[in-house]
């Protein structure tokens, strides 16, 4: 996958003009996500207040109360301009609190959530690739391939389950759930890793034996370069380009919360609050999570971009001389 | 290659990292202190705005209305120290005792008059607004402490009323500095109910402490309560086996077979009705106008083997009103007293005995095949097919299955089974886009009449579309008598009416079950209402 190229057209204008073209795109990326979830909300049946109990008087009540008996272009401008002042809007579930609020409280969690199974993923993944690219066709890979292959294919809920059984009731060393102290977050981080880090470790085995083929690496070996500097400097690196590019969506998805993950564990994150609030058809909470996680992906494309530059310089795209 | 050196390298880069995971430890429960669950999180500390079960539970404990419900679904004194009632029935004076407000502030009658202005006003939305505004024609502040309130007409379950969130005071001058706020945060809400709470951990968990200035203090003998937020199923029976929770007001559905025969296993029959509502209105089903072939549907279905060997959490139903709705006074079930016939049931996972009035008797293969085929002639219809709206649960989609099954199998009538979302499911009923659907109702107030009044013409809830000038003069009448075994007979009368014309086939009444182990004492489990008091809970070691 390689990253979205938005600045081509304005190639040889100069960096800040490439930049200027690229927030652009991302502030019209986020206009159309905006636009899209507030017409999906209202096309699917049912809202906010749907409860056999509301009489057709007090729905008439709350649609005025919430501003929902307004036209509704009227009511997408005013979102759209609440939007563009940075307010969500006040929940229909929630009562009384707003979406910046619900946001607030909840992505810190999720993300100390997505940091620590980031970390582990990471670890985990760099590891098990490494170990099956450079010991190819070995023991070794054989057996990483094969962690890796289950880490992908078995779903969150069932490796929760699981961990939940053996460690917590089985073994006593966490608690089932919950968010209290530090051992709690273990299970759920652990959880939410498996998946990025069987990921990640066939992504960089693949490339680390893409990378072990190209002539430079024989190159070095001929020259007599040390190992370490071999492998840090010319194989991983390298081989790390395509796990950065899987990095940038990747650590929006985690730190952004697993409705699963936080459902089964406990965890008061944003993820819950992602999934719920369709069904509830919470509408000013279902856009506010949704255009919060885009501008989020977006923000994390621009920056995987930069990183590749980093990488490999030639495809530096900003802040890179011209050539 | 010697490159295996540097998997050692990684292990050691990490471990710092996995040192990073002791932290302090989650609190050891606290002495006196009842962990239970709830299945979401609550929504609000403000009871008028309030709908949900889950905020009712939290609500009953931190705020405390004129009167209180107790065990066995009793009336018991609340702030109102003594009662009159005028001779009409439709007055009532409330003589408030001397209680105070968690920041000291006597709670006083005008704080019930504020309270119960502001559901009613249009303005405030609140959802709950109808169980006033239907009750409740004037509020009279008559004294500091005395309160009068103005029925439209006589209402036998007044005082339960007086129980429900929506009738619990509020503070005029909090309502007012804070907003739309209050109610958000335990810093932005006064208490006058046996608890306190000392933290809402959003998300997570409603931490409660006895309230110090309760004023009958004496009687809460817990210290304090936790309502822990579990919505997984299999978290929630982990965390019991694990001892993280000491109570569970309702076993999942998928873990009942693992504590069946499990003394604390406690069956708490709900105040709910799973029903079959028939369209009335359809013209392209003429067949479904026939009150013979409705019958007919009713009849071949075997309630007691769904009940007993599919379900395994629910009683047959063979009238509307669900056993556990009071009849003529507070715990005198009005199915088990009232009606032409009586059968007992069992709960199929503890064998508690029900007895319950019978309208009909199901399995009655014969009568309904020949009922249906005179139905069928009478609507000039040669066969009946149909389509049966149900939510997309499993447990819906298996009743959807037993019944496609007993009408297809005794009938020969073809049902396709349309399960949606929940939302899709009250959209298409509200709108009538159905032809039959399987719907559930649930008890507002401990009263035959929150069941039997769904079926007068022109009710909102009424999804049938059923119109029957004889029944609704039997509610009406019903609704204007102050004579409770007057109202009986006339919703007897009603019910009955209701089971011959079958607009809606009742199938069974839900029943639920609770974790109660013998240590906890005193919790009150309410059918309907705000359920789960801790009032007089206590933990005996």
């Amino acid at each position: 996958m390689r990253p979205a190229q938005s600045g081509v057209r304005l190639q040889g204008k100069g960096p800040l003009w490439r930049l200027f073209g690229r927030v652009i795109m991302m502030l019209t990326t986020l206009w159309v996500v905006a636009t899209f979830t507030f017409l999906g909300m209202r096309l699917i049946p049912g809202d906010p207040f749907a409860d056999p109990k509301v009489t057709p008087q007090v729905r008439e009540n709350l649609y005025r109360k919430y501003g929902l008996d307004k036209p509704l272009y009227k009511q997408y401008f005013r979102y759209l301009g609440n939007l563009s002042r940075l307010d969500f809007g006040v929940s229909y579930v929630q009562l009384g609190r707003s979406v910046n609020d619900i946001i607030a409280q909840g992505f810190p969690v999720s993300a100390e959530l997505g940091l620590w199974a980031l970390l582990l993923a990471l670890f985990w993944g760099t590891l098990l690739g490494a170990l099956a690219g450079l010991y190819h066709e070995g023991k070794i890979d054989r057996s990483a391939t094969f962690l890796a292959a289950l880490g992908v294919s078995v779903p969150s809920f069932i490796l929760a389950l699981l961990f939940q059984y053996v460690f917590a009731f089985r073994l006593g060393l966490f608690p089932v759930a919950g968010w209290e102290g530090g051992t709690a977050r273990f299970l759920p981080a652990l959880t939410l890793s498996i998946l990025p880090a069987a990921t990640i470790a066939r992504l960089l085995r693949a490339s680390i034996l893409d990378v072990l083929r190209q002539d430079y690496i024989q190159t070095a070996r001929i020259k007599g370069l040390a190992h370490t500097r071999l492998l840090v400097h010319h194989i991983l690196r390298n081989a790390a380009l395509s796990v950065v590019t899987y990095l940038g969506p990747m650590v929006v998805n985690i730190t952004t919360g697993s409705f699963v993950i936080e459902t089964i564990f406990n965890v008061p994150g944003l993820g819950k609050y992602y999934v719920q609030s369709i069904y509830d058809r919470d509408y000013t909470l279902v856009m506010g999570t949704t255009v919060f996680y885009a501008a989020l992906l977006i923000v994390a494309m621009f920056l995987v971009d930069i990183a590749y530059g980093l990488l490999d310089p030639r495809i530096r795209t900003f802040g890179a001389k011209e050539r | 290659m010697r490159f295996g050196a540097k998997a050692w390298f990684w292990l050691l880069l990490s471990a710092p990292f996995f040192g990073c995971h002791g932290g302090p430890q989650p609190e050891a429960p606290r002495p006196g202190v009842l962990i239970s669950e709830i299945g979401d999180d609550i929504r609000i500390l403000d009871p008028g705005l309030s709908t949900d079960s889950v905020t009712f539970r939290v609500l009953t404990n931190i705020y405390e209305g004129l009167t209180r419900v107790g065990p066995g679904g009793r009336i018991v004194p609340g702030i109102a120290s003594k009662i009159e009632v005028s001779k009409d029935k439709r007055s009532y004076t409330f003589f408030l005792r001397n209680a105070l407000w968690s920041d000291g502030v006597p709670v006083m009658a005008k704080d019930f008059a504020f309270a119960l202005g502001r559901v009613m006003d249009p303005k405030t939305a609140a959802q709950y607004a109808y169980i006033v505004t239907d009750t409740v024609e004037r509020v009279d502040v008559l004294g500091e402490r005395t309160l009068r309130i103005l029925l439209k007409r006589p209402t036998p379950y007044f005082l339960w009323l007086t129980a429900f969130p929506a009738y619990l005071p509020l503070r005029q001058d909090l309502l007012e500095a804070l907003g739309q706020s209050y109610g958000t945060s335990p810093e932005r809400t006064v208490f006058n109910g046996p608890f306190v709470v000392a933290a809402w951990k959003k998300g997570s968990k409603v931490v409660l402490e006895k309230n110090l200035r309760y004023w009958d203090k004496e009687a809460v003998l817990l210290k304090g309560a936790e309502f822990v937020v579990v919505k997984d199923p299999n978290t929630l029976v982990q965390m019991y086996d694990t001892g993280a929770l000491s109570l569970i007001y309702q076993v999942p559905t998928v873990h009942l077979p693992r504590y069946a025969g499990n003394p604390w296993l406690k069956p708490r029959p709900e105040a709910v009705t799973d029903y079959i509502v028939f369209n009335l209105h359809r013209p392209d089903l003429k067949a479904f106008q026939n009150p013979k072939i409705r019958k007919a549907l009713s009849l071949v279905l075997d309630r007691q083997a769904y009940c007993a060997n599919v379900d395994r959490q629910s009683l047959p139903a063979y009238g509307f009103v669900p056993p556990t709705i009071s009849g003529d006074g507070p715990g005198r079930s009005f199915r088990a007293h009232f009606g032409e016939r009586f059968r007992v049931f069992y709960d199929p996972l503890t064998s508690r005995p029900y007895k319950t009035s019978v309208w009909f008797e199901d399995r009655s293969i014969e009568e309904a095949k020949a009922l249906f085929q005179e139905g069928l002639k009478e609507s000039g219809q040669k066969e009946l097919t149909f389509s049966l709206l149900i939510d997309d649960t499993p447990q819906a989609r298996r009743l959807g299955q037993v019944l496609q099954f007993f009408w297809q199998k005794h009938l020969g009538v073809k049902v396709s089974l349309d399960p949606v979302t929940y939302q899709t499911r009250l959209a298409r009923v509200a709108t009538k886009d159905y032809d039959a659907a399987n719907v559930l109702w649930g008890a507002d107030y401990d009263d035959p009449m929150t069941f039997l009044d769904l079926f007068t013409t022109g009710s909102p809830f009424n999804d049938p579309g059923f119109s029957n000038p004889a029944y609704d003069a039997l509610i009406e009448k019903a609704r204007r008598s102050s004579d409770q075994a007057e109202r009986m007979t006339l919703f007897v009368h009603a019910e009955k009416l209701l089971m011959q014309e079958s607009p809606v086939v009742p199938v069974f009444y839900r029943l639920s079950y609770a974790l109660v182990p013998p240590y906890l004492k005193g919790v009150v489990f309410l059918a309907c209402g705000a359920d789960g008091p801790l009032k007089w809970a206590s933990l005996q070691p």
